[in-house]
């Protein structure tokens, strides 16, 4: 994606442009969408708050700079929608099942069973890390943001990302092999 | 060469391919020297990978739906706030339409218009002076105390009429109607009390022509002599033939009051 086109886009929403939004909500909502689904497990509840992203940036359209990326900007936002989201879950504002509905049950074909249920795991593993630590592999693995990103994102220093990506990715293997019961990789 | 903690702090580096070529050989080197750390990244790589694989989800589709729908929502709201519907608003649009852009243009409207409104206020409202209108309320509150007091003749009790004779005495001035009906009272006011208070009312006026007419015809229709008396000594100052007359002709009646009649005698002698 081009993000100088995005800027560009941003800026006209900014000027009062809203209808430009659009073209932005299809080229991010997917990914948007699943940086919240892995971070909370919850298809319906991941689609609620991509809807709150988009009109976070219409609220909150003026205080768009335009002097980085756009989809760091757009992060910033999302990682405050979860950020509400996971208070408001412990408080208990939000009664949902502990059933994850981060892969589809049914594998797609030519998908061995075997990976799909290896894929499961990992996502169960993610699950039962911290959200801090989770949000930063969430970025870096699926959202393909440098550790830079990240950290203007989460408004930290990049030694501050790198340290929890290590501590994070040491977690969630300590935590897979638990859940495998395959300890043969644990050093 | 690096050693162990180096290895642990430059693993995300690795994990993300970030290390330059110089970084990327030491940090080998330093693996294929150290069994512990070769097991760490391996197992560290194996569990970064796994994350790699697992594929993308997809939103239902209604969520481009709802996300239509909530930006036509907020376009509406951004209609309303930036254009929120009122009179005053409806007015200077209308201005804003008709108003005039150049300044010598606005200039000159607004001297047209001031004409306007003055030839509109001339016609309207004639120029009254101050002089004038305190003419003009001086003659409302005379009329104002005329009406009170000419009301005040005509109650049924005898103090009200007394007290519209008194009245009638302070603000009657000039003005012949007051002074009639205190003719007409003292003439007619079944009262004695209130007669003999129009006498004294009347005392101020005995030289107005009409009013001393009135006052020496008043003579003959009295009866009660207080009134008599205080009528004879009023007409007595007057000192003209027609009051001489009146007196005379008082003085010649059947059964009038010796007291009255010896006043009246009085007088006669020494006017004559």
């Amino acid at each position: 994606m081009n993000s100088q086109e995005d800027n560009q886009l941003m800026l006209q929403i900014r000027s009062g442009n809203v209808e430009k939004l659009s073209i932005l909500f299809d080229r991010y909502h997917i990914s948007v969408y699943n940086f919240f689904l892995r971070l909370t497990g919850k298809k319906e509840i991941s689609e609620d708050m991509v809807q709150d992203v988009f009109l976070r940036i219409l609220k909150y359209r003026h205080t768009y700079r335009g002097d980085g990326k756009f989809s760091n900007w757009m992060f910033h936002i999302a990682r405050n929608v979860q950020y509400d989201y996971f208070k408001k879950k412990q408080r208990g504002d939000f009664q949902t099942s502990e059933k994850l509905e981060l892969v589809s049950d049914n594998p797609t074909p030519g998908e061995a069973v075997e990976q799909r249920q290896d894929i499961q795991l990992i996502h169960s593993a993610l699950m039962k890390l911290s959200v801090k630590k989770r949000e930063v592999l969430v970025l870096s693995r699926f959202q393909n943001k440098k550790y830079e990103e990240i950290a203007e994102i989460l408004g930290c220093k990049v030694s501050t990302i790198k340290a929890r990506v290590f501590r994070a990715i040491r977690d969630l293997r300590d935590i897979y092999f638990e859940l495998s019961g395959d300890k043969s990789l644990k050093h | 060469m690096k050693n162990c903690k180096q290895i642990i702090k430059n693993m995300p580096d690795f994990l993300a391919g970030n290390l330059d070529q110089i970084e990327q050989e030491q940090f080998q080197q330093h693996l294929n020297g150290c069994p512990k750390c070769k097991s760490e990244v391996e197992s560290l790589s194996g569990i970064w990978l796994k994350l790699e694989t697992t594929p993308e989800e997809k939103p239902d589709p209604a969520s481009k739906i709802k996300f239509k729908n909530m930006l036509e929502v907020y376009k509406q709201n951004m209609k309303k706030a930036d254009h929120p519907f009122s009179f005053k608003n409806y007015f200077f649009s209308i201005f804003e339409t008709w108003r005039l852009k150049r300044p010598a243009f606005q200039f000159g409207g607004s001297v047209i218009l001031l004409v306007i409104g003055l030839t509109i206020g001339y016609l309207l409202h004639p120029v009254i002076s101050n002089a004038t209108r305190i003419t003009q309320l001086r003659e409302e509150i005379t009329n104002m105390q005329q009406v009170v007091s000419l009301t005040l003749l005509k109650q049924e009790s005898a103090s009200d009429r007394l007290q519209g004779v008194i009245y009638g005495s302070k603000i009657a001035g000039e003005n012949l109607d007051v002074l009639s009906e205190l003719i007409n009272t003292l003439n007619n006011d079944p009262n004695v009390n209130v007669r003999l208070a129009a006498v004294n009312a009347l005392y101020l006026y005995r030289n107005n022509p009409q009013i001393k007419q009135g006052l020496i015809n008043s003579l003959s229709f009295q009866e009660a002599p207080v009134v008599q008396i205080a009528l004879v000594d009023l007409l007595s100052e007057i000192k003209e033939e027609k009051a001489l007359y009146a007196l005379k002709e008082l003085f010649k009646r059947n059964h009038l009051n010796p007291e009255v009649k010896k006043r009246v005698e009085s007088w006669i002698n020494q006017l004559l």
